[in-house]
C-alpha cells in the first residue's frame, strides 16, 4: 500500500517561498490562505546566531487529530494516507482547525469571494478562481491537500515540482527503497512536534 | 533565544501561535449548554419543575443559537449527527437531543402539563435517569471536545471536563437557588442549595487551582498559557473575573445570603457566580496555544 510522503532538507531551503507561490498559483488560494508557507526559525544568542527556514504545510499524519474531531466525517484520510476535506459535507465547525497541532488549516470566510488580492476589484482569474474553488461559497476550513490531482497524473505536487533548491521530495513511505525513505535513514529525517503522536507523513533532514 | 509570540503581523515565523478561532460565540455556546444543563440536575433533584423547564430552554435555545450563528454553514447542522463514532461535537449533539426530549417530558410531567407519566412511577424513574445521563453528558463534552486533541497543551488534559462538570454544578445551583427563591420555592430545597452553593465554590476553587498547578509542569507551551492567565494578557480577567468576582465575591454572598434571607443579595450572588462561570470558559478558550514547530 503507498503511503505518501515528503522529506524537506532544511540545509537546502533558501526561503524563497518559489513553493508558496507555486502552491498559490495551483490551488488559487484568497488571501490569508496558504496550503504551504515557510516559516523562518531564528536561535541562538548574539553573536552565535543562525536563521532556518522551515517550510510547513498539512502533514497528513497517519493518525490525524483532525479526522477524528470532525463531526460530519468531512475530513478523512484516503488509503494512500492523504488527508482529504469534503467541502460539501464541511459545516465550518472548526473542530479540525482547533485539533490541528500544527496549526495549518484555514478557515474559509463566507466573504472571501469577495475579497481579492487588489483592492475594490477582483480581477478575472481571480473571478475564475472564486467560481471554481473546492470551497465552494467559503464557510469551510480548507488545507493542503498533496496536489493529489497531481499525483494521480504521475506528477509531484506543485511545491515540490516548483523548489528550484530541490528541498523537498515526494513518494512512497511504505517502500523502503524509495528516495523519501532512504533519506530518512541516511539523514535521520525528523517528523515535527512527534510528541503529539501523530506520526506526520513530512520529514525534515537538518 | 527565547521563541516569541507569533500574532498577525508576524505570520511567518517560528513561535508560539494562538488558537484565533474558538473565541466569544463558541464560549457563550459552552456557557449555556452547560449552566442549562446544571440547573436542570439541580433542579429536578429538589423537585422543582420549572427550574428544570429553564434549564432546558437554556440548552436548547441558547446553546442551540449560539453554536448555529458559529458555523460557517448552518444550514448543514444536521450532518453533524453523522460521526459519532469519534467525534465528541456529534456526540455532544446526540446527548442534546436525548436531554431535550427526556429531560422535557419529565419537566413538563412534574409540573402536570402532561397526564400519562406520573412522577414516582417506574417508568417515569427511567426517564429521570435518562435525563440526568444526558445532562451530564451535556455538561461534560465541552471538555471532551478541547481536550481530546493533542493539538493545545493546556486544553489536553482530563482534568479540563472535570472542571467544566463543576462549574456546570454551580451554575445550575446558582441558577435554581436563585428562581427558587425569587419564585418563593420550598425553603428545604432553599437551605440544601445554600449548603451546595458553598461546597462547590471551595471545589472549583480547587479544582482551578489544581488544574493550573499541573499545567504549568506539563510543558512549556502549556506553561505560557498558564502564564497568560495569571501573570500576562488575560490576569486581570482571570484575576479579578474568575477568581475574585465568580469565587470570593460569590462566596461572601453565600455565607451572607445564609444569614440574611435578602433577594438583593442572592441577585448580587448570581450575577458574580454566572460572570466568573462566563469568564472561565471564555478565558480558557483565549490562552490555547499551539506548540512551535521548532526541529
Amino acid at each position: 500500500m503507498v503511503r505518501w510522503g515528503m522529506v524537506i532538507d532544511l540545509k537546502r531551503c533558501v526561503g524563497c517561498n518559489a513553493c508558496t507561490a507555486a502552491c498559490k498559483a495551483k490551488n488559487q488560494t484568497p488571501p490569508g490562505v496558504f496550503y504551504t508557507r515557510v516559516l523562518i526559525h531564528e536561535r541562538g544568542e548574539y553573536p552565535n546566531v543562525s536563521r532556518v527556514f522551515i517550510p510547513v504545510q498539512c502533514n497528513h499524519c497517519s493518525d490525524p487529530p483532525c479526522v477524528r474531531v470532525c463531526p460530519t466525517g468531512a475530513s478523512s484520510q484516503r488509503e494512500d494516507g492523504i488527508v482529504f476535506i469534503d467541502h460539501t459535507k464541511c459545516v465550518g465547525c472548526r473542530a479540525c482547525y482547533v485539533a490541528c497541532p500544527y496549526n495549518n488549516r484555514f478557515y474559509l470566510d463566507r466573504d472571501f469571494i469577495d475579497t481579492g488580492y487588489f483592492p475594490e476589484v477582483l480581477t478575472p482569474p481571480e473571478k475564475m478562481s472564486r467560481e471554481n474553488f473546492p470551497g465552494g461559497k467559503g464557510g469551510v476550513v480548507v488545507k493542503c491537500d498533496f496536489c493529489y490531482d497531481r499525483i494521480e497524473e504521475g506528477r509531484d505536487p506543485a511545491c515540490v515540482r516548483t523548489c528550484p533548491a530541490d528541498a523537498r521530495k515526494f513518494g512512497d513511505l511504505d517502500d523502503p527503497e524509495s528516495e523519501v525513505q532512504k533519506l530518512i535513514r541516511q539523514r535521520h529525517g525528523r517528523q515535527p512536534l512527534p510528541e503529539a503522536g501523530t506520526d506526520p507523513s513530512i520529514y525534515y533532514l537538518e | 533565544m527565547e521563541l516569541p509570540f507569533v500574532d498577525e503581523r508576524r505570520e511567518f515565523l517560528v513561535g508560539f501561535r494562538s488558537q484565533n478561532e474558538w473565541k466569544w460565540l463558541i464560549a457563550i455556546a459552552f456557557f449555556l449548554g452547560e449552566i442549562g444543563a446544571g440547573t436542570y440536575v439541580m433542579s429536578v433533584m429538589n423537585g422543582y419543575f420549572a427550574g428544570a423547564l429553564v434549564g432546558i430552554l437554556v440548552v436548547v435555545v441558547g446553546k442551540t443559537a449560539a453554536h448555529l450563528l458559529y458555523l460557517g454553514r448552518p444550514e448543514r447542522f444536521w450532518r453533524i449527527f453523522a460521526n459519532p463514532t469519534t467525534s465528541w461535537i456529534s456526540r455532544g449533539l446526540y446527548a442534546m437531543v436525548v436531554f431535550a426530549i427526556f429531560g422535557g417530558i419529565y419537566a413538563l410531567s412534574g409540573t402536570g402539563s402532561i397526564s400519562w407519566l406520573e412522577i414516582g412511577s417506574s417508568s417515569a424513574n427511567a426517564v429521570l435517569g435518562i435525563s440526568l445521563i444526558s445532562a451530564i453528558v451535556v455538561m461534560i463534552y465541552d471538555g471532551f471536545v478541547m481536550a481530546y486533541s493533542p493539538s493545545l497543551p493546556f486544553w489536553n488534559t482530563t482534568l479540563l471536563p472535570i472542571l467544566f462538570l463543576s462549574y456546570s454544578l454551580l451554575g445550575g445551583s446558582t441558577l435554581t437557588l436563585a428562581m427558587g427563591y425569587l419564585g418563593q420555592g420550598n425553603p428545604g430545597m432553599i437551605t440544601g442549595l445554600e449548603t451546595m452553593e458553598l461546597w462547590l465554590i471551595i471545589i472549583n476553587f480547587l479544582i482551578i487551582a489544581v488544574y493550573l498547578y499541573t499545567q504549568y509542569y506539563t510543558n512549556v507551551t502549556a506553561r505560557k498559557s498558564v502564564l497568560m492567565l495569571v501573570k500576562e494578557n488575560y490576569s486581570i480577567p482571570f484575576i479579578a473575573g474568575v477568581i475574585i468576582v465568580g469565587l470570593v465575591i460569590t462566596l461572601v454572598m453565600a455565607l451572607a445570603f445564609a444569614e440574611i434571607r435578602f433577594g438583593f443579595i442572592l441577585i448580587g450572588l448570581a450575577v458574580s457566580e454566572l460572570i466568573g462561570d462566563f469568564l472561565l470558559r471564555f478565558l480558557i478558550l483565549r490562552v490555547g496555544v499551539y506548540s512551535p514547530v521548532v526541529l
